[in-house]
């Protein structure tokens, strides 16, 4: 129970999951003969779904006990004097001397008319003279569905008209949330394709967020990585988790982390430019060849609240450095390896390599110093390295190759094809 | 003498006591000058005695095989255990594996930024100005080509404002901007081959520092040596696998 604000007698009770008690209306009776046994002659209750409509039926005398039943707050409401509704007494005039004396005449005014000469507090009137009220006194009820859909006639064949449709429904979903205090954390993006069914994804911000700029975002990407089979003929948007809005608790000793949302809104142009890759990690993989070892996993935003979770060690300088003078060299691949002439020797020892023509592709790689023209090598190897039976399989030599300048490159030899390519280089 | 309070007097106490928890208000008293970032190769930490320092723009340049990413690796091993470190590697020439910890994972507080394969390299000037911006990381990489000077210039200031350190490991040509530290890594010549059969690869690279562009001053070259992560294992007997015969 909580006290109603200005009127120092009256309380709002949350009547919702009384069915143990019998239902609202024996809950509502336990609480009136709870407080004549306290004291208080004449307590009445009103239940209602909606606040104004609760306040409506608690005034009437007559009865100690008034229930108003779900779908009939309207109805209710057509006959009750204005003055029950909380309005400005600037607004309450004008309404007077309009003539109108009822939350009837008020609510059967047309919305837009009356948003337009009244403005946002005229509509906000309407809305509780139609019984329709966004005050919500108690925590949050249990989650319920929030959703919002759009239908196209004719159909829509690309996603760039979603881009529009995709703005309102956020914005819908947003609000539904936030008349029960609460924020996305997962959405069901359901795009329903002519003679292919409901396509559904989901959309996950990194942290619960009510930001549009992200949701769109996301909702954006989701649409654009996995285009609809079809025609699109609608779409619909609900809200899977829903969380509550609250700020982390802050360490008086200990810098902030960042923010996983504010992190996601200020990368999302890079999200969007360069996809799930902005934010990678390293992961070893174990495999033989030099090009599978390892891989970089693209995380997406998906990677975003766990990174803001890390905590380093200290901002001070570890001292546990082990200092030293040499440097074990790492190997810088190229995307893709690049085939390269090579005169064989003994042993199909790599004598001289040669890259001519195909120089294209290695400018901007950072492979300064790579001998253009012929050039003689020194070169270890070869390790031979099969794998990949189950597909495509690969019988490789690789061999390490030196040039006199001291350029370190990792060369090797397609056993099957016979023909060289060059895997990278060590810096 | 003056009769106020030395107010610097009680400040000392305070951080005495109470160490990196004491934060003035922006504007009211001069910020606690937080340290640079170290590699731990004693030759680059004497070059960079406070490290990569934050509020500055430290670029790397030279020639490829000259140890340049070797050096970045240890930097970056080193400063994810004190701050969140941003890295972009615009190239897509980073080899993962090299980047894997002993857990088989690169560190939780390493955000590496690549593109996907039909963005330009030139685009990682405008993530690492991005990642700067949101002021979450103590330290941003760009492993990639320099920007143009504009927006060095606007980086740097990016990194004065946020606190950060912005390190450019520059690829292709050196550019043509001034910044608060410069390293360049160099081949020194050699006599003897690196390569040797069933050996390491050992060979001698220079590191020369210079604050500032053209600054002559303070310019020193030291001997690094190279050893190559993976040994090859060689074969010297004929190659009997199905795949090798044509």
């Amino acid at each position: 129970m909580t006290p109603v604000a200005g009127h120092p007698h009256a309380w709002w009770a949350d009547a919702t999951g009384m069915q143990r008690l019998g239902g609202e209306e024996a809950a509502a009776r336990r609480l009136v003969q709870a407080a004549e046994r306290a004291g208080f002659g004449g307590a009445r209750a009103g239940v209602g779904a909606s606040c104004i409509v609760a306040a409506a039926a608690a005034r009437e005398r007559a009865h100690p006990v008034r229930v108003v039943p779900p779908g009939r707050e309207a109805a209710y409401l057509r006959r009750r004097s204005l003055g029950l509704l909380p309005l400005p007494s600037g607004l309450r005039q004008s309404l007077s001397i309009l003539g109108l004396r009822t939350c009837g005449e008020l609510a059967a005014l047309p919305p837009a008319e009356v948003e337009l000469r009244f403005g946002a507090e005229g509509l906000r009137a309407w809305r509780l003279a139609a019984g329709d009220d966004a005050r919500w006194p108690f925590r949050p009820p249990p989650p319920e569905g929030a959703a919002a859909e759009a239908d196209f006639e004719p159909a829509i064949t690309g996603t760039e008209p979603l881009r529009f449709v995709l703005g309102g429904l956020i914005d819908a979903v947003t609000a539904q949330l936030a008349r029960r205090q609460r924020i996305p954390a997962a959405l069901r993006l359901v795009l329903r394709v002519e003679d292919a069914g409901d396509d559904a994804r989901e959309v996950r911000p990194a942290r619960p967020t009510a930001d549009p700029r992200v949701l769109g975002d996301l909702c954006r990407r989701a649409v654009e990585a996995r285009p609809p089979a079809g025609p699109v003929r609608g779409v619909a948007l609900l809200a899977e988790r829903d969380a509550a809005p609250r700020a982390d608790q802050l360490d008086a000793f200990q810098a902030p982390a960042p923010d996983p949302g504010a992190l996601h809104a200020a990368l999302l142009p890079v999200f969007a430019r360069w996809g799930d890759g902005a934010l990678s990690r390293a992961v070893l993989h174990g495999a033989h060849l030099p090009g599978e070892r390892g891989a970089w996993e693209p995380l997406g935003t998906d990677g975003i609240a766990a990174f803001a979770a890390t905590r380093p060690a200290g901002e001070e300088a570890d001292p546990g450095i082990a200092f030293r003078n040499t440097l074990p060299l790492c190997l810088r691949r190229l995307p893709e390896p690049a085939p390269v002439a090579v005169r064989e020797g003994e042993g199909r020892r790599p004598l001289q390599v040669e890259w001519g023509a195909s120089a294209k592709p290695f400018s901007g790689t950072g492979m300064e110093g790579f001998p253009q023209a012929l050039w003689k090598t020194r070169a270890e190897g070869p390790e031979r390295i099969s794998g990949g039976w189950w597909a495509d399989a690969e019988a490789r030599e690789y061999w390490r190759v030196e040039s006199a300048e001291g350029w370190l490159g990792l060369l090797y030899r397609d056993a099957g094809s016979g023909r060289w390519y060059l895997e990278g280089w060590y810096d | 003498m003056s009769a106020a309070p030395d107010l610097s007097l009680l400040r000392a106490a305070l951080e005495t006591r109470f160490g990196g928890a004491i934060v003035p208000l922006p504007g009211q008293a001069p910020e606690r000058a937080r340290p640079g970032f170290r590699t731990g190769i004693a030759a680059v930490d004497a070059l960079l005695p406070h490290g990569v320092a934050r509020r500055e723009l430290t670029l790397w340049t030279g020639e490829a095989c000259g140890g340049r990413t070797a050096a970045l690796r240890l930097l970056v091993e080193a400063a994810c255990r004190q701050t969140l470190v941003a890295l972009v590697d615009a190239t897509r020439t980073l080899d993962p594996a090299a980047w894997c910890g002993p857990d088989g994972r690169s560190a939780a507080g390493l955000w590496v930024a690549r593109p996907p394969a039909s963005a330009p390299a030139e685009e990682g000037g405008w993530v690492a100005e991005a990642l700067l911006r949101t002021g979450a990381f103590g330290l941003v990489v760009l492993d990639g080509p320099a920007p143009e000077p504009v927006d060095a210039h606007r980086l740097r200031a990016l990194a004065r404002e946020t606190d950060a350190a912005l390190l450019v490991v520059a690829t292709g040509a050196a550019p043509q901007w001034k910044a608060d530290a410069r390293l360049e890594f160099t081949r020194a010549a050699s006599a003897r081959p690196g390569l040797a059969a069933g050996a390491r690869f050992r060979r001698p690279s220079g590191v020369r520092a210079a604050r500032g562009w053209g600054a002559r001053a303070g310019e020193r070259q030291v001997e690094l040596v190279h050893e190559p992560p993976h040994r090859l294992h060689p074969h010297s007997v004929p190659d009997r696998r199905p795949r090798a015969r044509p």
